[in-house]
């Protein structure tokens, strides 16, 4: 059976750029449980508990307020916090001492330390792998803080995660520029010690850009108008999401499309609720609140590195038009406005309710065209809808045909180009419109000549 | 509330737990809130309720024009009593005034005319009954498209009571005013030259009218450019177009209409800025 105590010898590795540091510096470790080798049914694990199994390190334990350790933590957050990648160390750093060896994926199970000291565990980061460290069964309502922290090649540490508080159970995660050493500190504010925790430390490839974000305490912070494309790099994987939206956001559309037993949920005033897949939802809530939402597998036996789709955008937004191209051979001489006759491409974008951030791409945009009566009624004349591409716009050809208002005007107009021409025309108008629930929708609207004829009388 | 790692009890065991993840998030999600309060999902099918509301919608966009429509009657209505005021007090040609609707009524607002200029005003201006029918038709349509933007809301408590809407729109709407936004509009028609009326005017287009003349001023434009009477002058050739021009400036640049709507975010009366 594998003991940690091997890192008594490691004791003697002091990092040579920090050693006075270190010197001072003084830890309560435990031996953990670990799997047993060779072993096998129920045995495979076998619980160590007895006095004669926990490693105590010397000199005697000294508190957290007054050492190093909290200096160099201290430091670190203030200068070098990180909470997702951080820079790879050149070259991995010798062991620190007073720390215990530990492995990627077994369960230990360790005593705490008392109340002022701390418990450190450190391990090889490996390249490109994401590390989730799961600590369990901390004494509730006492304070454990739990911090990864990286250590790099020159003694320096980076703080990269950190979950502190009375909770029982503690996640934290970070991806590190490995190969490169991290350190797991369970560190402990209140209590007597002793009494066991249980920890796993986690290396996961194949993750995506969006990670970590496999705690709820730590969810990837996403904006009120966005599309990404992300996966869940285990069957295990659990991604969560914070979206916070404008505080004019309170019409709020959100899609998820995944694939097999993806599902995502959002955290409504009934709890957590199923999204499903290739639906969009309206989800009402207060401007500017923050939406939780969660992507995770309902089978435990799904395959891994399963993409899926988050759409977010503003449902109090509106289209916006910046191209009425007429598609006709036409004179384009009636002045003032855009001259069109029965075929059209209209350009149409469309933008949140601040007017300032354009909505992702994949908005589902309504043209309604019509021309204008004299009374300022809308004689219809086509109603069309369509999806923005990836650059945020959408390009709608139209057949608007002929004219159907009731208020046309003829004029005579003279160019060098077109010669002299009577040209009937009315007034009509588009409306660009988002799929929305808001009570009062937004929109925006466009005029344009609409050209019903023109006659050729002479030349210029 | 504790994991049962080892167990020799009904939970797990380590002999069979290969990963203790799952719990502990289990765990911290049981530690958090349970609900949002607030967040509600409302439909998966905002397109098919879009649509289903169309027809409302697009009445309550062209609600702006037809009150502009409305509007170009009050103009023609006011007429004969700007002439009228001028003839009989032509002291009062330039004072500055609005006016608005005032329960049924028309009440003249002025920060530079006395209280009994004021008065005998808006005698003149209630003794118009035409005029008094075009502001209450354009005041009923006002009202009329606000409650079609209620009908339009999600949630029952958008009714609104019709005098408070009756009310907001008579505070909200002055004519003098109305008429200078039409006439700023219509600015963007002179572009590369002139227009002439009939009579050899040409054609002021920064028309403000505040007062009984300059009103007669904007008045007379508006009417010569619906009329298509106009000639136009090119800045650069020097040739001369016939009815290029043409349309009520109403019609033409109806958007120019302040929007009476609710607000998106409450259910009390508010105006919004278009958008």
């Amino acid at each position: 059976m594998k003991r940690i105590s091997k890192l008594l010898v490691a004791a003697s590795l002091l990092m040579s750029s920090s050693p006075a540091l270190l010197a001072e510096t003084t830890f309560l470790t435990a031996a953990p449980y670990i799997p047993g080798q060779g072993t096998s049914g129920g045995e495979a694990y076998q619980h160590l508990n007895s006095a004669k199994d926990i490693v105590h390190f010397y000199p005697p334990m000294a508190t957290i307020s007054g050492s190093n350790w909290e200096k160099m933590l201290k430091q670190s957050r203030e200068t070098q916090q990180q909470t997702t990648f951080s820079k790879a160390a050149s070259s991995v750093a010798p062991p620190v001492q007073g720390c215990y060896d530990v492995d990627l994926g077994p369960i230990y199970s360790a005593p705490l330390a008392p109340s002022g000291s701390l418990m450190c565990f450190q391990f090889i980061a490996p390249e490109a792998t994401k590390i989730q460290a799961y600590v369990a069964n901390l004494p509730a309502n006492e304070q454990h803080n739990v911090n990864l922290v990286q250590v790099n090649d020159d003694g320096s540490l980076v703080y990269l995660d950190s979950y502190p508080g009375t909770s029982p159970n503690k996640i934290v995660e970070a991806i590190p520029g490995g190969p490169v050493r991290l350190l797991l500190l369970v560190e402990s504010q209140q209590g007597v010690g002793s009494s066991e925790f249980l920890f796993q430390i986690l290396g996961i490839t194949g993750y995506d850009r969006y990670e970590p974000n496999d705690s709820p305490i730590h969810p990837t912070a996403l904006s009120g108008n966005q599309v990404i494309s992300a996966n869940l790099d285990t069957a295990a994987d659990i991604d969560y999401y914070n979206i916070t939206a404008s505080p004019t956001q309170s019409n709020n559309r959100i899609t998820f499309a995944g694939i097999g037993t993806q599902t995502a949920e959002l955290f409504t005033n009934s709890g957590w609720a199923s999204l499903a897949s290739g639906s969009t939802y309206t989800v009402s809530a207060p401007g500017g609140a923050t939406l939780s939402l969660r992507v995770r597998n309902t089978s435990a036996s799904a395959a891994a590195l399963e993409t899926y789709t988050l759409r977010i955008s503003d449902g109090g937004g509106h289209g916006v038009f910046y191209q009425m191209l007429d598609e006709e051979n036409i004179t384009h001489l009636v002045y003032g406005r855009e001259n069109v006759a029965r075929t059209v491409t209209v350009g149409v974008n469309a933008y949140d309710s601040t007017n300032n951030v354009q909505l992702p791409p994949g908005e589902h945009i309504t043209v309604v065209v019509g021309d204008v009566n004299l009374d300022g009624s809308l004689a219809s004349l086509t109603t069309a809808s369509g999806y923005t591409n990836s650059f945020g716009n959408l390009l709608l050809p139209l057949n608007i045909g002929t004219c159907k208002g009731d208020n046309t005007f003829t004029g005579d107009f003279v160019s060098p180009i077109y010669g002299a021409l009577k040209i009937t025309y009315t007034l009509a108008r588009a409306y660009a419109i988002i799929d929305t629930q808001q009570d009062y929708p937004s929109y925006s609207q466009h005029q344009f000549w609409h050209i019903c004829k023109e006659d050729f009388l002479s030349r210029y | 509330m504790s994991i049962a790692f080892p167990s020799t009890g009904t939970g797990p065991s380590l002999a069979q737990a290969t990963s203790i993840d799952k719990e502990v998030r289990s765990q911290i999600d049981a530690s958090l809130p349970s609900t949002a309060p607030g967040v509600t999902i409302l439909s998966t099918d905002a397109h098919a309720d879009m649509l289903a509301r169309l027809p409302t919608i697009l009445k309550a966009y062209g609600t702006q024009n037809v009150m502009a429509y409305d509007a170009s009657h009050v103009m023609d209505a006011l007429v004969p009593t700007m002439q009228s005021v001028i003839d009989q007090r032509p002291d009062l040609a330039n004072a500055k005034f609005d006016f608005q609707t005032d329960n049924g009524h028309l009440k003249v607002v002025s920060s530079t005319m006395s209280a009994e200029d004021k008065a005998w005003l808006e005698d003149q201006l209630n003794a118009n009954k035409a005029l008094v029918s075009a502001t209450q038709s354009f005041h009923e349509h006002a009202v009329e498209g606000y409650q079609l933007w209620t009908s339009l809301g999600n949630s029952p408590s958008t009714s609104i009571d019709t005098a408070a809407i009756s009310a907001a729109a008579d505070s909200k709407f002055r004519f003098m005013d109305i008429f200078q936004r039409f006439g700023q509009a219509s600015k963007g028609l002179n572009q590369g030259g002139s227009y002439f009326t009939s009579d050899g005017m040409k054609i002021d287009f920064n028309l403000v009218p505040k007062t009984a003349l300059s009103f007669l001023r904007f008045a007379k434009t508006a009417n010569a450019i619906e009329a298509g009477d106009v000639r136009y002058v090119d800045d650069a050739s020097g040739r001369e177009f016939n009815g290029a021009l043409k349309g009520s400036i109403f019609y033409i640049f109806g958007d120019a209409m302040p929007e009476f709507r609710p607000t998106d975010d409450s259910n009390t009366l508010g105006f919004s800025a278009r958008v």
